[in-house]
């Protein structure tokens, strides 16, 4: 397992992770709600790395063929850096989907989309 | 029950909400309509924020946090939704969605908030009988009754200035 590389993105974005709840509604219009767990789950990141050259892609390509949706690891913070973001201990991340590149003249937007999964063993 | 915190959004956008009405129809007869309660509920609302502050963006993080997510209820600020008057500051919300946060700078965010009210406003009439006051009180002097009625009570001196009179006449006594 090796962390995501030591690159700090152009974007950010984050969705914090949600309950399992079912929700039941009743003629009165009264909505019952059972929360089902104590862990939150699908707590996601968004970043977008720009650059004049192809190095990042290549890092971030070496990175996904390796661990991809099955092997967790970790953030540098220099991805994180300024947000003060925080979750819980022992989660890492995975690849939500397979990162996006956007070629335009002498500029490179590799996008990628991170979620944080429980700890398990492989 | 938490409240959500006190940040005014740079915009909102939202609906008045759907009263609880159910439609029954058969062969023969036409739509009857039950109402099932006087409460209007699920107004939904869209609260933008832009370039919110390291403080702020925590205020929302932990109040989404310790609020359970979109399980939990919490109740809304008047002046956050705009003190419109579709609902009030008793109304009941939830998180309709998980936020996202947009980092757009160094400790800035952009973030929409999606919540719905589960319990809306009750639509009610309030009688406010605006122009009726009481009219001013006169002065007496009390007196005991001793003689023979009729006994006469002139209140000329009463407002409205009508003369009045109210004769006593305790013949049976």
């Amino acid at each position: 397992m090796a962390d995501f590389p030591l690159l700090s993105p152009q974007s950010r974005s984050y969705t914090p992770g949600s309950f399992a709840v079912r929700r039941s509604k009743t003629l009165s219009g009264k909505e019952v709600t059972v929360r089902r767990t104590n862990a939150a789950v699908d707590y996601r990141l968004r970043f977008t790395f720009t650059s004049g050259s192809i190095v990042q892609q290549s890092q971030i390509f070496s990175h996904y063929a390796v661990h991809n949706r099955f092997q967790p690891f970790d953030l540098p913070s220099s991805v994180l850096q300024g947000s003060d973001l925080t979750f819980p201990a022992g989660y890492q991340w995975i690849y939500a989907k397979t990162p996006t590149v956007v070629h335009d003249p002498g500029v490179v937007r590799v996008s990628v989309e991170l979620l944080l999964v429980a700890p398990y063993d492989i | 029950m938490s409240t959500f915190p006190s940040l005014i959004p740079n915009s909102i956008n939202f609906d008045f909400g759907t009263p609880q009405i159910s439609e029954y129809s058969a062969f023969g007869i036409g739509p009857i309509r039950f109402r099932h309660t006087d409460f209007i509920n699920g107004q939904t609302f869209s609260l933008k924020y832009q370039g919110l502050d390291q403080a702020s963006i925590e205020l929302l993080r932990t109040h989404y946090s310790s609020n359970s997510g979109t399980a939990g209820e919490f109740t809304v600020p008047a002046a956050v939704v705009g003190s419109v008057n579709s609902v009030d500051s008793a109304s009941i919300y939830r998180y309709t969605t998980t936020p996202t946060e947009e980092h757009i700078g160094f400790k800035r965010y952009n973030v929409t908030i999606s919540i719905r009210a589960i319990e809306g406003v009750l639509v009610k009439f309030i009688l406010v009988g605006e122009s009726a006051q009481l009219g001013s009180l006169a002065a007496f002097d009390s007196y005991v009754f001793s003689g023979a009625a009729p006994f006469i009570l002139d209140a000329d001196d009463a407002d409205p200035a009508v003369a009045t009179s109210l004769i006593l006449d305790s013949g049976g006594a």
